[in-house]
């Protein structure tokens, strides 16, 4: 009996680590940095809050959005990339969801209207399972994106790789 | 006086007058209407309450019926083949076709020969020789497959396009093909990419990005063939992409997936997916059929000459496939929209050409194994020669009852003629790698069970082109799970 619960618990770990999509646990989210950046890293909910954030007013147009201006407070993504020291040669950021729906940028395009935020109007981001887009989600400004910037604003972020 | 046992008598009287009205008048209730399609037309057709046949409802538009292929898309995510005969039941404002999927329309061709955007996957994997859901476009066998996906390109729109779409429009076949709804790009390329509809692969809406059944691509790695998806700037799907964006701010991404995808073609990958966006962007950005709209279809005609180009000059055996995911029309502000059940959205294109020296093959027939003595190839053109009965059967399944005319070969006559031996078992096997296996005396003279290769009138179309039919009588009420599509071989166990 021991032998098999330790089989089926190695089973498990093989799988989950074998598994390609980051899909944090709603009570512990983190959003993973990797690619080529000099300090990847997991960014757990306590450190994003700590990080030098900023509320933006931002307003997002497209389906299940209300193209009004909310007020959202995170950080640009390029700044938090800075911090964990791109590669020089890296070109691109791809911003995953941990549905597997992921947006891909270019490096040089990344300026202050690209934000990963976790607040809106004041109250944290929900997650997925209360029907929110948070924890962590991408802001991608109207300025950027154009018009429908809803599409490029990927909710549930769980990873950032860079290439 | 006591009023208690009058309001009793007058409350029960009402009670039964309304449970009158609700349940036994509902099958007269009211009518309700169905949008029928044409890849050039859209018609709303009003039906009264009860059962009403395709052809009346085609009849509706002002079009006879022609025995034509109808697709039926239903708002459960299915796109089904109904034939001739096909009963709608018009019920309190919906439509339903067999016991309960409610329709969101029907589109025929019109005159046209039309199909699905899920023979984009069929095609590529038979080609290929690895199993397919369903029957190909056309039956070849290459080594490498090489799918242009063109974003937004709608029939109506590859139809006005003048001449700018020349390359396209100058391969083996173009036609139109009905994707599904919503006609948007994350559900329509899903149903493209696997073959299936969205009841099955799991991407119904725009919030869906878990694919729950492969891609051709993903069939074509895991038997060990190199693949590459190459997109733009956005995984709309949960699979493995190769991600491109703007590297040189042209304004577009289609130049760094057109680089990528002629990359890999210089490289040898044997299954390659490209999905261009401009025609599309254009569309939304500028309006259908603007200058833009137009520049971008030209460009992407540029594209795809080169890649014809490319694979016409090569030694491998290959072909082209190109489709669109959805179309668009104009909104309200004069830019281009899609994502609703009209034709515009819903009709996009399938084409494909084969090239480097690559034919197309005959329809497969039937392989017969008899563990005694021999393999005999069976041509689909010497089946249909053999003795044959005509039948008419009911086959029935999640989606109803399939009544049908069915013609094709006894059971019986295929393992007399060329097995010897007594069966004791027989396995049937199809085309998508399902297979079946009978009791021996299932092939007995006068089992009823058959070989079909026609049903009323018509060859089978994706159940096909040679589907088993087990009657009720031998395989119970739901014998539809038994009735094996698109049967290749036959094996005899004595």
């Amino acid at each position: 009996m021991p032998a098999v619960g330790i089989l089926l618990m190695l089973m498990g770990a093989l799988i989950y680590m074998g598994s390609d999509r980051v899909s944090p646990d709603e009570d512990d989210w983190f959003v993973r940095v990797s690619g080529m950046v000099e300090n990847g890293t997991d960014i757990h909910m306590e450190e994003f809050r700590g990080l030098n954030t900023s509320v933006f007013s931002m307003a997002l147009e497209g389906t299940g959005e209300d193209g009004e201006k909310h007020d959202y407070r995170g950080t640009p993504l390029m700044g938090l990339l800075d911090g964990l020291g791109v590669h020089d040669n890296a070109t691109r950021v791809t911003v995953r969801a941990a549905d597997g729906y992921s947006r891909s940028f270019s490096i040089s395009d990344l300026d202050g209207g690209i934000l990963l935020v976790h607040e809106k109007d004041g109250k944290e981001l929900e997650g997925r399972s209360e029907g929110g887009d948070g924890p962590i989600r991408l802001i991608v400004s109207q300025e950027h994106a154009g018009t429908f910037n809803a599409q490029f604003s990927v909710k549930w972020v769980s990873e950032v790789v860079v290439s | 006086m006591k009023w208690g046992p009058t309001i009793a008598v007058v409350s029960i009287i009402l009670l039964a007058v309304g449970a009158f009205f609700i349940f036994v008048l509902q099958d007269e209730g009211t009518g309700a209407s169905l949008i029928v399609l044409t890849p050039f037309s859209t018609h709303k057709v009003e039906l009264e309450g009860g059962a009403v046949p395709i052809e009346r409802i085609i009849e509706h538009t002002g079009a006879t019926y022609d025995n034509s292929t109808v697709l039926a898309t239903t708002t459960d995510g299915e796109v089904l083949s109904v034939g001739g005969g096909t009963e709608i039941t018009v019920q309190n404002g919906r439509c339903l076709l067999g016991d309960d999927s409610e329709l969101l329309g029907l589109s025929w061709g019109g005159g046209m020969e039309i199909t699905t955007t899920m023979s984009v996957a069929r095609t590529a994997l038979y080609s290929m020789n690895l199993p397919a859901p369903g029957v190909p476009l056309v039956w070849a066998g290459v080594e490498r497959v090489v799918v242009l996906e063109l974003d937004g390109l709608g029939w109506n729109l590859y139809s006005n396009a003048n001449g700018r779409l020349n390359n396209l429009s100058g391969m083996d076949v173009v036609m139109p093909a009905l994707t599904t709804y919503p006609p948007i790009t994350n559900v329509g390329t899903a149903m493209a990419v696997t073959g299936l509809p969205p009841a099955e692969n799991g991407i119904r809406a725009r919030s869906d990005h878990t694919l729950l059944k492969p891609t051709f691509l993903e069939v074509g790695e895991n038997d060990g063939r190199s693949t590459a998806w190459i997109e733009g700037d956005s995984g709309f799907l949960d699979a493995d992409m190769e991600n491109n964006v703007d590297s040189d701010g042209d304004g577009t991404i289609d130049g760094e997936i057109h680089e990528a995808v002629m990359a890999h073609l210089m490289a040898g990958t044997e299954i390659v997916l490209g999905h261009y966006h401009s025609i599309d962007d254009a569309g939304h950005q500028s309006g259908p059929e603007s200058e833009d709209h137009l520049e971008a279809m030209s460009n992407i005609n540029g594209y795809v000459g080169e890649v014809i180009s490319f694979l016409e000059n090569g030694t491998e055996p290959s072909i082209l496939i190109t489709f669109s995911d959805h179309g668009m029309h104009e909104g309200r502000d004069g830019l281009g929209v899609h994502g609703e059940f009209r034709h515009e959205d819903m009709f996009s294109i399938v084409g494909y050409e084969l090239l480097g020296g690559a034919e197309p093959l005959p329809e497969p027939g039937l392989t017969v194994v008899d563990d005694i003595s021999s393999t005999v190839e069976i041509t689909f053109e010497e089946f249909v020669e053999l003795p044959t009965v005509e039948a008419y059967l009911v086959v029935k399944g999640s989606k109803g009852d399939e009544g049908g005319n069915y013609r094709g070969v006894e059971l019986s006559t295929i393992v007399d003629l060329h097995t010897s031996g007594d069966p004791v078992t027989i396995r049937l096997s199809a085309m998508d790698g399902y297979a079946v296996t009978l009791p021996g005396h299932y092939a007995d003279e006068g089992s009823g069970v058959i070989l079909a290769y026609e049903k009323d009138g018509e060859g089978l179309g994706d159940d096909g082109p040679i589907r088993l039919i087990i009657p009720r009588s031998i395989a119970g009420e739901y014998n539809g799970q038994e009735c094996l599509k698109g049967v290749i071989r036959l094996e005899v166990n004595s």
